[in-house]
């Protein structure tokens, strides 16, 4: 079998040699049943077994001599299908995720993990793959370099080394060293009382002219044990007071705290060190060159990434009216037709997913007249550095609220209006993992004052930028990046080459307004733009140049607005995550509304 | 229903001569006043028998009673002190930020108080106010936000610096 490890995004293969790459757990389900999560015990890969095969309950091993061959589970991994067969005939009665034996025991000494909420985190996440090894799941982060984003598609994509190819690494030999079980620890422990101090003596210096001087040794003391190493240094370097604090046990000790340099070394708080200072003295100067330790760290800091995402879970439900998916089945099937903007969001079985994420859940809220609100409150979360849109919260007046998704009182940005404000639909700024921005179509929505599109080209013909220019210029909007473009990371093709602006005047005021676009694209890219208005006219902003690469021979794409009106243009930048310094834009579509007693809605290519 | 009983009531005494009445519940946050009671005997206390805090002043007095009316239900602190420090973080409540919010001046007088009224919880929100102030800041940044005058000698500067040597980021 081979599978990937949901906490460190190394393989779990037999072809390793290294036994704690093969021996793994799973947190599970059986069928379907969601909210039965459970912890698997621990089993190998075996090449003798296509699929996972392990005990099915958490204190066993595949090596108990007393273990009934009836109690172990065959496991379908880190699935990006749910209906997708397993390898055998059938889909497989157990699914879930693996894990290393020894990752689950790292994150156990980390925190212990609600699996329920565990699993459905996973089940989530977009999981990505290398041949032949399904389930690196797409945290937005590397794994520390265990893993990689494959630049070859349009988003990016989370992709595992092969077994082998893990070999070819420069850190390779901390990839494959046990996090947990670490003998070179224990002998520093062990002997944590035989290195030398290194006391200093101070020589007594001035303190006068410093106001920590009212403050006893005890308290200054207490203030260092509370910094970073760095800021302690550095704070001994300002202050004369602090430079004549001899550092004590407890702030050597506390450097194996949390935020501190040796946080993921836990062993001590079980086993107490002799000196806390000989030892952390000794791992200064040891812990650099011992590869299980920089894995430990690498596995802890991923570990910590977990913890703050289900610390964000925790007792946290999902407000609003059910709308069923399969995920959560409901009463009633759900007749609403939705118009969705779902850039990577994937509905709960669809076909396997390298990027994005899976729907779990859905919630409407319904009203008797269209939505007026005073106030809207947005919820956040912290995705691992990105900051994502999880909730909203909905103020009609009159002390009614509606609430929408997840919300977090603590991590909340509160809009009021001055006046009620009508909620025709909404702009998204959609990233690969989630909303990183909303914005509300009310009402008011008027394209009557925008005077002119700017269209920005990057190496003659590919579509960088566009921006709208109003009367009212707090109205103006740049969708992608504008030039000159000095630092892109794209090669170019022309010799000379050449960054390109491009106008036209629309006559707003005058009620002219765009109806349509009508672009020339291949393969992620724009390489035209004609704009269409009401009054009739047909401009084309720029097209490819008449060259002998053929592109000029694209046909014109037409993208026209879903509802009756449009009253924007958006736009994905693929690559953005990953050079925030500027990428062309991929695709574009109009954001149109219909009148004010029908839906609104947003179409696009 | 049972009648809850009024708050036992004690006195305490500033070093120029203030005399507070709280509820006994609140002073004992300090260590050093719960053993003082438990000294006095409850037959002694009276407004004209306050306890005096010798060392802290009407200003700071108040400030300190407002911290620990705002805890007195606090829960008492871990008893796990190792798996508590290694969550310990400078990380403080949003009520005690604002608390907080005071001069340098008064802000050294709280953490002295704290100290000698044993009140280790208010103790370390002042310890951490201090650290937040510092974190991230270059030596001669921290000396601006102190006031601290550089008095170090050469000599004394590459002393300090060999001293503290081993910190440096590897």
């Amino acid at each position: 079998m081979e599978s990937v490890c949901t906490l460190c995004g190394v393989g779990i293969s037999f072809g390793f040699s290294e036994r704690w790459l093969r021996e793994f757990r799973a947190i599970y389900v059986q069928h379907k049943n969601w909210s039965s999560v459970k912890l698997s015990g621990v089993g190998i890969a075996d090449e003798t077994e296509p699929d996972p095969v392990c005990p099915e309950h958490g204190n066993q091993r595949y090596d108990d001599p007393d273990l009934d061959p009836d109690s172990t589970i065959f496991l379908d991994l880190n699935r990006a299908n749910l209906t997708l067969k397993g390898s055998g005939v059938n889909t497989l009665e157990f699914r879930g995720f693996g894990f290393h034996s020894a990752c689950w025991d790292v994150l156990n000494c980390l925190f212990k993990p609600n699996i329920c909420d565990l699993f459905h985190l996973c089940l989530s996440m977009p999981v990505g793959s290398v041949d032949g090894i399904p389930g690196v799941l797409d945290w937005s982060h590397d794994y520390g370099g265990a893993a990689f984003y494959s630049k070859e598609d349009v988003i990016p994509r989370i992709t595992a080394y092969y077994t082998s190819q893990l070999d070819q690494l420069p850190k390779a030999n901390v990839f494959k060293a046990d996090p947990y079980d670490i003998p070179s620890l224990r002998l520093a422990l062990e002997s944590a009382d035989r290195f030398q101090n290194n006391n200093l003596n101070h020589k007594f210096i001035e303190t006068d002219g410093d106001a920590f001087n009212c403050l006893p040794p005890e308290i200054l003391h207490n203030i260092l044990t509370s910094l970073s190493t760095l800021d302690a240094m550095r704070l001994r370097m300002a202050s004369p007071a602090f430079a004549q604090v001899d550092l004590q046990e407890p702030f050597w000790r506390s450097r194996f705290h949390d935020g501190n340099e040796f946080n993921h070394i836990y062993e001590p708080s079980q086993e107490k060190p002799a000196s806390w200072k000989t030892l952390y003295f000794s791992l200064r100067r040891f812990a650099p060159g011992i590869p299980a330790i920089a894995n430990r760290k690498r596995i802890w800091g991923l570990a910590l990434k977990l913890q703050s995402l289900l610390d964000q879970m925790k007792g946290q439900t999902c407000s609003g009216e059910l709308a069923p998916t399969l995920f959560e089945a409901g009463d009633q099937p759900d007749t609403t037709e939705w118009h969705t903007a779902s850039r990577c969001l994937h509905k709960a079985e669809k076909s396997s997913f390298p990027y994005g994420s899976r729907a779990l859940r859905a919630r409407a809220i319904h009203t008797s007249t269209p939505l007026q609100i005073i106030q809207l409150s947005v919820s956040f979360i912290d995705f691992n550095g990105i900051r994502l849109i999880s909730g909203l919260t909905f103020f009609p007046g009159g002390g009614k609220q509606f609430r929408l998704g997840y919300v977090h009182p603590n991590q909340e940005r509160h809009i009021v209006f001055s006046s009620p404000i009508l909620v025709r639909g909404w702009k998204v700024a959609l990233d690969v993992n989630g909303i990183r921005a909303i914005a509300i179509i009310t009402g008011d929505d008027d394209p009557s004052t925008l005077v002119q599109i700017i269209a920005w080209t990057y190496d003659m013909d590919i579509l960088t930028g566009l921006e709208f220019k109003h009367l009212d210029t707090s109205k103006d909007v740049l969708l992608g990046h504008h030039g000159p473009f000095d630092n892109m990371p794209m090669m170019r093709s022309y010799a000379p080459s050449d960054d390109r602006r491009f106008t036209m005047a629309i006559d707003g005021p005058g009620g002219e307004a765009v109806t349509e676009i009508h672009i020339k694209y291949s393969i992620g890219r724009i390489y035209g733009l004609k704009i269409h208005t009401n009054l009739g006219r047909e401009e084309i902003m720029y097209s490819v140049p008449d060259d002998s690469s053929g592109k000029n021979q694209l046909e014109w794409i037409a993208v026209k607005p879903s509802g009756s009106r449009a009253i924007g243009i958006f736009a994905t930048c693929p690559w953005l995550t990953v050079f925030p310094q500027g990428h062309h834009l991929h695709e574009l579509g109009l954001i149109s509304v219909n009148p004010l007693d029908k839906e609104s809605n947003i179409g696009g290519l | 229903m049972a009648e809850s009983k009024p708050a036992q009531k004690i006195w305490i005494r500033s070093n120029d001569d203030k005399t507070f009445e709280i509820d006994r519940d609140v002073g004992e946050r300090s260590v050093l006043i719960k053993n003082l009671l438990e000294d006095v005997g409850d037959a002694d206390l009276s407004e004209e028998n306050a306890i005096p805090i010798q060392n802290v002043n009407e200003t700071v007095l108040r400030k300190v009673i407002e911290w620990c009316e705002h805890h007195r239900n606090d829960p008492p602190a871990s008893q796990d002190e190792e798996s508590d420090a290694r969550k310990k973080t400078t990380e403080i409540e949003e009520w005690d930020q604002k608390f907080m919010q005071v001069d340098q001046e008064m802000l050294f007088e709280i953490i002295l108080a704290a100290n000698y009224l044993d009140i280790k919880a208010l103790l370390d929100v002042g310890c951490k106010t201090v650290a937040n102030m510092i974190k991230g800041k270059s030596p001669e940044e921290i000396r601006k936000t102190f006031n601290i005058t550089n008095d170090f000698s050469p000599e004394e500067e590459e002393q300090i610096r060999r001293e503290n040597e081993w910190a440096e980021d590897r």
